[in-house]
């Protein structure tokens, strides 16, 4: 069962409230909840952890409203259409990343040294790619997506993206470990 | 005449409580009401008497849920007939305008 749905109901009981405004806001109404449908739809094709925080984002938004303040669901669409864009862009980079790395690797010019260097490059990047994507660090995530996107598009060679997600990496989890000792 | 906001309500609570209680079919729900959102915006910005077609067409549509399962009307009849009233709305609208404009063509 996905959780996502599992929110509905309450979700179904708020739209009930927000449908006594006065004829003059119906339409903002309906566009929002149009808006807020097709995000939420969309977000079920999510991996699990994109899930999770679309629910979490929609976990908020229900609390709010039950401790009476008052929120349109207009900022829980751009919440979840972050997540969902976010995703995709992911997506999209993961498989640009990987086609690079196999056109690099089969190339026919490699020594056995070139292509170990190579190798071992991808591999500590892919290592990076998958800590600082599960983290929850927008910064990290944001500069990542920079870092990555200047490579595809010509702009590094693969040793200078290696030692800047190695750099973002290594920011990262010192900002982890202070805020751990810190707790 | 009733207004769409007078109406609204009711429809709020048959959605709430087809999310409640269609646990597998919830998904095919919020594409279904997101379609009826999308049209009852197109209601708002149709000439008259669209909305209060529209209302006649949501009354129908919570009277059947007082109705056996079987009779119940869905949120695609919904989206289907509101489209057919915002239609009607707007070919009424073109009647008008074209028997205005003949009878200021008139020669007397």
């Amino acid at each position: 069962m996905n959780y996502i749905e599992d929110l509905l109901p309450k979700l179904g009981q708020i739209i009930a409230e927000d449908f006594r405004v006065p004829q003059t806001e119906l339409s903002e109404v309906f566009e929002d909840y149009v808006f807020l449908f097709d995000a939420i739809y969309r977000a079920l094709s999510l991996p699990d952890e994109g899930q999770k925080e679309v629910e979490e984002a929609i976990e908020e938004f229900i609390q709010l409203r039950q401790d009476g303040e008052w929120d349109t669901p207009k900022g829980l669409v751009y919440r979840i259409r972050d997540i969902v864009q976010r995703d995709e862009r992911f997506q999209e980079l993961i498989v640009q990343l990987t086609q690079k790395m196999l056109e690099d690797l089969s190339c026919q010019n490699h020594t056995y040294r070139s292509f170990y260097n190579s190798f071992f490059d991808y591999h500590y990047i892919m290592g990076c790619v998958a800590n600082i994507f599960s983290s929850k660090d927008e910064e990290a995530i944001s500069k990542a997506f920079k870092v990555l996107e200047e490579f595809l598009q010509g702009g590094k060679i693969v040793w200078e993206l290696r030692r800047e997600m190695e750099n973002l990496v290594s920011k990262f989890n010192k900002e982890v470990n202070h805020a751990k000792q810190k707790a | 005449m009733k207004k769409l906001n007078d109406i609204l309500p009711e429809l709020g609570k048959i959605l709430a409580h087809d999310f409640e209680r269609f646990e597998i079919t919830r998904m095919d729900f919020l594409v279904g009401y997101a379609k009826v959102f999308d049209k009852l915006l197109d209601v708002l910005m149709a000439p008259y008497p669209a909305e209060e077609s529209a209302v006649k067409v949501i009354e129908e549509f919570i009277a059947s849920r007082q109705k056996p399962y079987g009779e119940w009307k869905s949120p695609d009849w919904l989206v289907y007939s509101l489209k057919q009233v915002v239609e009607e709305a707007k070919r009424r609208q073109r009647r008008r305008r074209r028997k205005s404009l003949a009878e200021d063509e008139l020669p007397f």
